[in-house]
C-alpha cells in the first residue's frame, strides 16, 4: 500500500497536464484519476480510484478493450484509440451538452518496483480540432464541387464555343463581323465562297471597298449609320458585287452587338446569295401570272358578251401584262373576206391619225401586221423603220411586236403591240405573247362555231315552233270536220229511214271517223312527248283500275270479234306513274291485241310470275313476223299492218307506248312468234312509297310507323324541322307527316318551307295534331296541307288517308 | 519505385541477397510473425466488425543496404505508413506500409466516409494509425513475448514518404537486417483488398536468430 501511495503521489504530476489521464493496473483498478478528468466527467477521484474502471465505464469490460489493453500490462507496445473509432472513451459532456471527442493513447508504465506494468491512458480533447476538420472538409468539398461545376461550365462553354466555331466555319451562310466603322473583322469560308475574297483579303477592309457597288455606296453608308444608331437587328436584301465583278443579290441579317453599357461595339452579319432564289421566285411568279392571264382570257370566252367586247377585253388584258414592257397602245386585227384583208376590231391608245389610216380594210402586204400575217411569224422592230408602211409626221418613236393569231388551219388575225423605241427583243416575252395569240385563236374559233350553232338553233327552234303551231292548227282544223261528220252520221243513224245497207255504211263511216280522230290524237301525243311538252304527272296508281278502264274502251269491239278480254292484275297492285299515259299504253296494247286476234282468241293482262313491277299484255293472236320485230317501236318507215278483220291503223301506237314507258324510266318489250300470239311487257321501275315522319317525340314516330308497316312502305324520320330539310337533300318522300308543335321550327313553318321547295311543292303533307279543329288547322290549310289526323292515329282513318296518296 | 514493382521485385528476389536462413529458422520466423498477425487480425475483426483476413505468404530477411539497393528507383512513390521505434535487446523500427489508395479506402470504409478521399487530415491519420498500430503491435508484441525481455516503444506515427527515405532518415546502419513481410489484407464486408508490407529492421543479427532459435526450442 505504501508503494501504491507513493505511486499515486508520483502520478499527481499528471494533475497539471491539460489532458485527461487515468492509470489502471492489470486488474483494471483505477490507480489514478487526474484533475482534468474530474472536471470533464464530474466524477471525483475519490469515487473512482481504487475501483474497477468498468464500474463507471462498463465498455471497458468488452473484449475489444480488454484484449487490446492486455499487452500493455506486459510492457507491450503503446496503443492508439483514434477519435474516429472511439469518440468518447470516457464520456465527458461539455457546457453545451455535447460530449468531448477524444483521441487516446495507452502506454505501459512500470510500477515503482518495476515488477508490474500499469496502463496509462492519455485522453486528448480533440473536439475543436475535429470540428475544424469537419468544417474544413465541408468547405473543401463545397469548393471542390464549385470548382468541378465551374470546370463543367467552362468545359461546356468551351465545347459550345468549339461547336459554334465549327458551325461558323461550316455553315453555308456567310458570317461576317464588322467594327463600328464598317470594317471587316471576321470573315468565314462561306463569305469567301459568296464574294470571292479570302479572309486575309477581306479582314481590315471597309465593306464599300470590296462588296458594295459604287452606285450603292452612299446608300449603304446611310443604312449602316441607321443600324448603329437604332441598335436593332435588320433583315434586308441588297445588291453586292463579287471580287470578279459580278453583281449578285444578297439577303443580310445584321445584328448590332451591344455591351453591358448599351454601346454598340460591333455588328454580326449573316448573309446568303439569293440571286438564284430570287430569279426562281420571279420565274414562279411570272409563271403564275401567265397562268392567270391565260385563264382570264379563257374565262372571257365563256362570258355572254359580244365578239367586239371580247376582243376589247382581251386587248386590255394583254396591255396590262406587268412583266412585258408594253406601252398602253395596241390593236387586234382579224382576217376577213375569206382571208384577204385585215380589219381592226379592237384598239387602245392609238392616235386619231393612225386610226384614220388603219380603219379601212388593210390588204395583207401592208405594214408590219401584214408581214406577220403573210409570214405567219411574229415580227419585231425596235423603231419606226421603213418596214412601217403606214407612217405620218406626228408619229412618235416606238417599237413593235406583231403577233399572228393562228389556229391549226389558218391565220385568223394579228395582235399589234407597242413598246418604247430601242426596246430589246425578248424571246421569253415573244413566247408568252404567241401563247396568248394561240389562246385567242382558240377563243375566236370557238366563237365562230358557237355563232354558227346559235344561228342553227334559232332556225331549228323557229322550225319547231312553226311545226307545233302547224300541228295544233291542222289537228284542230282536221278534228272539227271529223267531229261534224261523226255527228251527222249519228243523226242519220238515229233517223229511222235508213236501210240496212245504209246503216252498215254509216257504221263504216263512224269507224273511219274514230280512226281518224285516234290518228290525230296519236300524232298530237307523239308530238307532245317527243317535243318534251307533255310532262308526266307521277303518282301512285292502281294499275288494275287503269287496265279495267282501257278494257272498257275496247270491250264492245272485242265482243264483236269474239275475243276474250280480261285483266288478272291484283286489285292492290301499285305503280308509280302518270295515270293518263299508262292508260294510253294499255289502250294501244289492247287495241293491237284486238286487231291481230281471231274469234276465240283471248287477251289477258297480268303480272308475270316472279316479277313485281312488270305488267304483261298477252294475246293468243296471229303473232308478229320476226322481220318486223326490230322496227316495231320505231316511228320512221311506219306502215300499219292490216288486222285480222282488215283493220287499219296509224302505226304510231306502239312507238308512242314505247316512248311513254321510257318517260317512266322503264321500258316496253315484246315476245312473239307467228301463230303463237304476242306478249308485250310493260317494265316499270320498282318504286317503294317513302313516308317521312317529322315529330320530336320518338314514341309517336314509332307508333305511326307501327300503324303503317303493313303497307309496304319505307320511312324517313326526322326529330325536327331542320333535320327534315336536311333529309330532303338525300331523298324525297312521297308523303310527309308533320307534327304541329316541335322545338325550333314549328310544323307550320316547316310546311311553308316545303311548299317553297320545288321538289316538295306538290308532295302530299298530312298534319298530325292533338287538335283537328278548323281554327287550329286554318293556317295549315292555307299553306296547302292535304289532310289532318289526330295523334291517336285511328287505324281506319289513317289507312284511308295514306291510301289516297300512295294507294 | 511504385508499389507494384516493389512487391514484385521483393517476391522475385526471395533467394537473392538474402541472409542465409535455414529452413527451420525461416519457418520459425514465419510462425512467429503469423502468431502476431493472427492476433492482430482478431483484434481488427472486433474493432471493424468485419471479417479481416491477414495472410502472410512471405517473410524474408535482407541487409538494409541490399534492400535499399534493390528497391532503388527513380520513380518511387509515396506510401502511407505507420511506424514505431523500439529499443532494448532488439532494437529497430517496425513499419507498416499501405499501398496507394488502400489507406484512404480503408479509412473511408471503416468511417463510412466518401471513398474518394482527397486528403488525409489528422482525424483520418489517427484512424489509420490505430489500424496500423494493431498490426504492428501484433508483430512486435509477438517478438517481445518470445524474447522475454522488455522493449521500449515509441508512440506509433504516421508518415507519407518513400520507404527508402524512411529507412535512410532513421539513421540506421546499412548492415541492419530488415525482415520484410508481405501480407495480404482483405475484408469482404468493407470490399478492401490489397498487399501490405511490414518491415522489421533489427540492429542485431544474433539477437534475431536467438529469438528464432528460442522459439524453435520451445515448440
Amino acid at each position: 500500500m505504501q508503494g501504491k501511495d507513493s505511486e499515486v503521489k508520483l502520478f499527481s504530476a499528471f494533475d497539471y497536464v491539460p489532458f485527461g489521464v487515468f492509470i489502471i493496473d492489470s486488474a483494471f483498478t483505477v490507480l489514478f484519476w487526474n484533475r482534468c478528468l474530474e472536471e470533464w466527467t464530474g466524477v471525483a477521484r475519490s469515487e473512482i480510484e481504487n475501483n474497477h474502471i468498468g464500474d463507471h465505464y462498463p465498455h471497458f469490460n468488452k473484449k475489444i478493450y480488454a484484449n487490446r489493453i492486455e499487452g500493455i500490462f506486459e510492457f507491450g507496445p503503446p496503443l492508439i484509440f483514434s477519435s474516429q473509432l472511439h469518440r468518447h472513451l470516457i464520456p465527458s459532456p461539455m457546457e453545451n451538452g455535447n460530449l468531448r471527442i477524444q483521441q487516446t493513447t495507452v502506454t505501459s508504465i512500470p510500477s515503482l518496483d518495476n515488477k508490474e506494468a500499469y496502463a496509462l491512458f492519455a485522453i486528448h480533447d480533440v473536439t475543436d480540432e475535429t470540428r475544424r476538420i469537419m468544417d474544413y472538409r465541408k468547405m473543401r468539398d463545397r469548393a471542390i464541387t464549385e470548382v468541378e461545376e465551374r470546370k463543367k461550365a467552362e468545359d461546356a462553354l468551351k465545347k459550345s464555343e468549339e461547336k459554334f466555331s465549327l458551325h461558323v466555319q461550316q455553315t453555308p451562310l456567310g458570317v461576317i463581323r464588322w467594327n463600328t466603322d464598317f470594317v471587316v473583322t471576321a470573315w468565314n469560308p462561306a463569305a469567301e465562297k459568296i464574294f470571292g475574297y479570302a479572309d486575309k483579303e477581306a479582314i481590315g477592309k471597309d465593306a464599300r471597298q470590296i462588296i458594295i457597288p459604287l452606285s450603292k455606296s452612299k446608300e449603304a453608308g446611310k443604312v449602316w449609320s441607321e443600324l448603329i444608331e437604332n441598335k436593332e437587328s435588320t433583315l434586308r436584301r441588297s445588291e453586292n458585287v463579287t471580287k470578279d465583278g459580278r453583281t449578285i443579290l444578297c439577303e443580310w441579317h445584321n445584328t448590332p452587338l451591344i455591351d453591358n453599357s448599351g454601346k454598340v461595339i460591333a455588328v454580326a452579319s449573316f448573309v446568303q446569295n439569293v440571286t438564284d432564289q430570287v430569279e426562281a421566285e420571279e420565274l414562279i411568279k411570272r409563271n403564275h401570272l401567265e397562268e392567270e392571264i391565260l385563264n382570264y382570257l379563257l374565262s372571257l370566252s365563256l362570258e355572254d358578251i359580244s365578239y367586239n367586247e371580247l376582243l376589247d377585253r382581251c386587248l386590255d388584258e394583254i396591255l396590262s401584262i406587268p412583266f412585258i414592257p408594253l406601252k398602253s397602245s395596241g390593236a387586234i386585227f382579224v382576217v376577213e373576206k375569206e382571208g384577204e384583208i385585215l380589219r381592226m376590231i379592237s384598239h387602245r391608245g392609238l392616235g386619231a391619225r393612225l386610226l384614220e389610216l388603219c380603219k379601212e380594210d388593210l390588204p395583207f402586204d401592208q405594214c408590219l401586221c401584214g408581214r406577220a400575217i403573210a409570214d405567219e411569224e411574229t415580227v419585231f422592230t425596235d423603231c419606226n423603220n421603213d418596214r412601217h408602211n403606214i407612217r405620218y409626221e406626228e408619229i412618235k418613236p416606238h417599237a413593235h411586236y406583231c403577233i399572228p393569231i393562228k389556229s391549226k388551219k389558218e391565220v385568223l388575225g394579228v395582235i399589234n403591240l407597242y413598246l418604247d423605241e430601242g426596246a430589246k427583243r425578248d424571246e421569253n416575252d415573244i413566247e408568252f405573247l404567241e401563247t396568248i395569240a394561240a389562246t385567242l385563236a382558240g377563243i375566236l374559233e370557238r366563237r365562230k362555231i358557237e355563232e354558227a350553232l346559235r344561228q342553227a338553233k334559232e332556225v331549228a327552234e323557229e322550225a319547231n315552233r312553226l311545226k307545233d303551231k302547224f300541228v295544233s292548227l291542222v289537228s284542230h282544223d282536221l278534228k272539227n270536220p271529223i267531229y261534224r261528220i261523226a255527228g251527222y252520221l249519228d243523226l242519220i243513224e238515229a233517223s229511222q229511214q235508213i236501210s240496212d245497207q245504209g246503216k252498215d255504211m254509216i257504221e263504216e263511216g263512224k269507224i273511219a271517223c274514230n280512226d281518224m280522230t285516234s290518228l290525230i290524237n296519236e300524232i298530237l301525243n307523239m308530238n307532245r312527248i317527243r317535243g318534251g311538252i307533255m310532262h308526266p304527272n307521277y303518282s301512285f296508281v292502281h294499275a288494275d283500275k287503269i287496265a279495267q278502264q282501257a278494257i272498257r274502251n275496247y270491250a264492245i269491239l272485242a265482243r264483236e270479234k269474239g275475243i276474250t278480254l280480261k285483266s288478272s292484275l291484283p286489285s292492290d297492285f301499285r305503280l308509280y306513274g302518270d295515270k293518263r299515259l299508262i292508260l294510253e299504253v294499255f289502250r294501244n296494247l289492247i287495241s293491237n291485241g284486238v286487231k291481230f286476234c281471231n274469234r276465240g282468241d283471248s287477251i289477258d293482262i297480268y303480272i308475270p310470275q316472279g316479277e313485281s313491277s312488270v305488267i304483261a299484255v298477252s294475246d293468243t293472236g296471229i303473232g308478229i313476223e320476226k322481220s318486223r320485230m326490230e322496227a316495231l317501236f320505231k316511228y320512221d318507215e311506219k306502215s300499219s299492218t292490216r288486222g285480222t278483220s282488215d283493220e287499219g291503223g296509224s302505226g304510231l301506237g306502239l312507238p308512242l307506248s314505247h316512248d311513254i314507258m321510257i318517260s317512266h324510266y322503264g321500258d316496253l318489250t315484246v315476245s312473239s312468234s307467228p301463230a303463237n300470239g304476242t306478249t308485250f311487257y310493260m317494265n316499270f321501275p320498282h318504286i317503294k312509297p317513302s313516308i317521312m315522319i317529322v315529330d320530336d317525340d320518338e314514341s309517336m314516330r314509332d307508333l305511326l310507323k307501327g300503324r303503317l308497316e303493313k303497307m309496304d312502305v319505307s320511312f324517313i324520320e326526322a326529330g325536327n324541322g331542320e333535320e327534315a330539310i336536311q333529309c330532303l337533300e338525300r331523298a324525297l318522300p312521297h308523303l310527309i307527316f308533320i307534327d304541329t308543335h316541335m322545338p325550333g321550327m314549328s310544323g307550320l313553318e316547316l310546311l311553308e318551307r316545303l311548299r317553297n321547295i320545288p321538289d316538295t311543292e306538290k308532295t302530299p303533307v298530312i298534319v298530325v295534331s292533338v287538335d283537328k279543329s278548323m281554327e287550329a288547322m286554318d293556317g295549315f290549310t292555307q299553306l296547302g296541307a292535304d289532310d289532318f289526323i289526330e295523334k291517336t292515329f285511328d287505324k281506319d282513318e289513317l289507312s284511308s288517308i295514306v291510301s289516297r296518296f300512295i294507294c | 519505385m511504385n508499389w507494384r514493382k516493389l512487391s514484385k521485385k521483393l517476391w522475385l528476389r526471395t533467394t537473392d541477397n538474402q541472409m542465409e536462413l535455414n529452413d527451420n529458422r525461416a519457418d520459425a520466423l514465419k510462425e512467429i510473425i503469423n502468431i502476431g498477425v493472427g492476433r492482430a487480425a482478431s483484434t481488427l475483426n472486433e474493432l471493424l466488425s468485419s471479417h479481416i483476413v491477414l495472410h502472410v505468404p512471405s517473410v524474408n530477411i535482407y541487409r538494409e543496404s541490399e534492400f535499399l539497393e534493390s528497391i532503388k528507383s527513380d520513380d518511387s512513390e509515396k506510401l502511407s505508413t505507420v511506424h514505431l521505434h523500439f529499443q532494448g535487446n532488439l532494437a529497430g523500427i517496425a513499419l507498416m506500409a499501405f499501398p496507394p489508395g488502400m489507406a484512404a479506402n480503408l479509412v473511408a470504409a471503416v468511417t463510412e466516409d466518401d471513398f474518394d478521399l482527397i486528403d488525409f487530415d489528422s482525424v483520418r491519420i489517427a484512424t489509420l494509425c490505430e489500424i496500423g498500430n494493431i498490426i504492428l503491435n501484433g508483430v512486435t508484441g509477438s517478438f517481445a513475448n518470445l524474447l522475454e525481455q522488455r522493449l521500449y516503444y515509441s508512440l506509433p506515427q504516421y508518415r507519407e514518404d518513400c520507404i527508402d527515405n524512411m529507412l535512410l532518415s532513421a539513421g540506421n546502419d546499412p548492415d541492419d537486417l530488415i525482415v520484410v513481410m508481405q501480407a495480404h489484407f482483405s475484408t469482404e464486408e468493407l470490399s478492401i483488398e490489397g498487399d501490405i508490407m511490414v518491415l522489421f529492421e533489427v540492429t542485431s543479427f544474433d539477437s534475431l536468430f536467438s529469438i528464432v532459435d528460442n522459439f524453435i526450442d520451445s515448440i
